[in-house]
């Protein structure tokens, strides 16, 4: 019988067809996720650079304990969303199959490092020494299990307490000049790391031992 | 029994391939992500599939002729230790309704389970009693010598052909005079279980929906065991059946082709065969078909992009080649990724107690995410499509009991099978011994 070359173009061409609309499906329903988390990392931007502005007229204008605690109760809530945007991003990320999400990592972590310059400021500038700060540097979950144990574990710290304010940073984003520096001031060489109120690094760490170190005070 | 392979056992070559094939899928995983290797693969599969369905669209399966008369068949039968299955393979054949002469021979292959004195009583067959065990071929080989028919059906012993199945084979095989030899429909007997049930799947496929594919390109594959039926005269004439092939039945396929024969199929010529019930009885037979599959390979290395052998040499061997390093590919990277997963939960787990940690989170953990389920859910879709067309063509219905065997065969049993392949391949290296009961 004659080679069917007809039949191996028709069956080549069906299977690139369905490769195509496989990979149209996947990237729309990759997209839907991802235009998600890129609506909330959004959001937070705005939200952080809102409260930057604040601090920024409170510097001008005003000092006063009542802006003070206006100021924090806005951080408080931009802290939150920026806790859980760590570990959906990274959620997707795992998953994703199509589309890139080290853009957003970089815009989380350089969000992240505006807020948590912002806190510094704020504390200073509010004399407020009970607010602990804790930076919590993290690289991929599929690369860090550890990673994911002490996210869990700052979570259960940020709950039970009240003056904890935790910031996640991404170890792993490269080409983020600022990320460098911190990891260099603060000598980080691996993940899980945490630099509790400006002091020096740590590796992983468990609850008990952070809430003596930021002193908590419970919610 | 067992073959002696040519050379010795080649531990530290065979440990360097399995090395560099692993070090190249897990670089390729590393970079490039597990989702692409193990879709490249399957891509390759899915072009196989979807060329066997157009085929399957245009072939033609009605006969082409009937004839007028039936020659005389010799049914041989080989057999081995087979007293559960063999009184009823002979029960089978009595009941054919085959319109010419017919005759059935029991070789019996050095049995050791009394089924030779048992065979003597029944009447109607005749017996050849073989001194020792000299294997399948052997034992079918001394059969083809004794016979006379100009028409042979070689019957497996634990395979139970249905009451048209040699009239309709014969009627295929008088088609053409080209045709060498005719396979048959062969499914399932006694199907129970989640194993069976999955292999019956897969037979209705292979079987049913890729012979019909096959026949259409002139391209059958196999002859397969448990009945096949053949022309006297070229079995004589292309030297009966090789001895020292543990897949005779393969083997025999190629050789025809390469005396330019052609192998035809009559889908009405339906049998039934017994099949593993067990995964290691499984996993045996599988052994010596991969291995005997990747031996005849190279054994026929010449034939591979031939086109002097149609469809046959252009397409079903090197794709059918390629499968097999697919599954390779595949099981390796499925290894690759358990290894990965398992090392990231030991490091969970081992944090977990370090940090007296009780929230239990393995998201990280997982490695499809809906986008790859969604794609995968496209890519599949042909299979169910051959899935369904299978059973129509075996005139299975469908039962809601049937579904989560079907899920089984799509997602899980290919699995099973590529970690087989692989370590066929692995044996096949290493050049192990055959060795099977």
């Amino acid at each position: 019988m004659e080679i069917r070359k007809d039949l191996f173009l028709k069956a080549a061409l069906a299977t690139l067809a369905l490769f195509v609309i496989s990979v149209y499906v996947g990237y729309t329903v990759e997209s839907n996720s991802y235009g998600a988390l890129e609506s909330r990392l959004q959001k937070m931007e705005s939200d952080i650079q809102d409260s930057l502005l604040f601090s920024l007229f409170m510097s001008r204008h005003s000092d006063s304990p009542a802006a003070c605690s206006v100021l924090l109760k806005e951080m408080d809530s931009d802290s939150s969303e920026a806790y859980h945007i760590y570990s959906d991003l990274e959620q997707s990320k795992n998953a994703g199959i199509l589309r890139n999400y080290e853009e957003l990592r970089k815009r989380y972590l350089l969000a992240n490092m505006r807020f948590y310059l912002l806190m510094s400021d704020y504390k200073d500038k509010c004399n407020d020494s009970s607010t602990s700060t804790i930076l919590f540097f993290y690289s991929a979950n599929n690369d860090c299990p550890a990673c994911i144990v002490q996210g869990n574990v700052l979570d259960q710290v940020r709950q039970e307490c009240k003056n904890a304010r935790v910031f996640a940073f991404p170890a792993d984003v490269p080409d983020v000049r600022m990320l460098e520096t911190l990891k260099t001031y603060y000598s980080i060489n691996g993940t899980p790391s945490l630099v509790i109120n400006d002091g020096s690094a740590n590796g992983q760490m468990d609850a008990a031992e952070i809430e003596r170190a930021i002193s908590c005070q419970r919610a | 029994m067992s073959l002696k392979i040519k050379g010795k056992p080649r531990p530290v070559v065979t440990l360097f391939v399995v090395l560099v094939i692993g070090l190249l899928i897990g670089v390729s995983i590393r970079s490039a992500g597990y989702f692409w290797v193990m879709l490249v693969p399957n891509l390759l599969l899915l072009f196989v599939t979807l060329t066997f369905f157009f085929a399957y669209l245009e072939a033609d399966r009605t006969l082409k002729k009937h004839p007028d008369k039936f020659p005389d068949i010799s049914v041989l039968i080989p057999c081995y230790n087979s007293k559960d299955t063999i009184f009823d393979t002979i029960a089978a054949l009595k009941a054919s309704d085959y319109p010419g002469k017919m005759e059935i021979l029991v070789v019996d292959d050095g049995s050791t389970d009394g089924s030779r004195e048992l065979l003597k009583s029944v009447h109607g067959i005749q017996l050849v009693l073989l001194e020792k065990n000299m294997g399948k071929a052997a034992a079918l080989n001394t059969g083809i010598r004794m016979v006379r028919s100009p028409v042979i059906a070689c019957v497996d012993s634990d395979t139970y052909p249905t009451r048209a199945a040699l009239k309709h084979a014969v009627a295929k095989l008088l088609e053409d005079d080209e045709y060498g030899a005719v396979t048959c429909f062969i499914k399932v007997a006694h199907a129970k279980g989640a194993l069976m049930r999955v292999q019956e799947i897969e037979y209705y496929t292979g079987f049913g929906f890729a012979a019909i594919a096959t026949n259409f390109l002139d391209a059958i594959f196999v002859a397969p065991g448990p009945t096949t039926i053949f022309r006297r005269s070229v079995m004589l004439e292309i030297g009966g059946f090789d001895e020292e092939n543990i897949t005779e039945d393969l083997e025999i396929a190629w050789r025809l082709r390469r005396y330019g024969y052609r192998l035809g199929y009559a889908i009405d010529a339906v049998v039934k065969t017994d099949v593993p019930g067990t995964l290691n009885g499984l996993f045996k037979q599988r052994l010596r078909w991969y291995r005997g599959k990747l031996f005849n390979l190279m054994k026929y290395g010449d034939m591979i992009f031939n086109p002097k052998y149609g469809n046959f040499g252009m397409f079903v061997l090197p794709f059918s080649f390629s499968a097999e390093l697919a599954a390779v590919t595949l099981s390796f990277s499925f290894l690759y990724i358990i290894a990965n997963q398992l090392i990231w939960l030991f490091g969970y787990l081992s944090t977990m107690l370090a940090l007296h940690s009780v929230t239990f989170d393995i998201s990280g953990f997982g490695v499809v995410g809906m986008p790859a389920i969604a794609m995968g859910v496209i890519l599949v879709m042909p299979w169910f499509i051959v899935v369904y067309i299978s059973h129509l063509l075996a005139q299975h219905e469908w039962k809601l009991s049937d579904v989560p065997n079907a899920f089984l065969f799509l997602f899980f049993y290919g699995t099973v099978i590529s970690v087989f392949y692989c370590i066929s391949f692995i044996m096949e290296v290493n050049r192990s011994d055959y060795s099977w009961k």
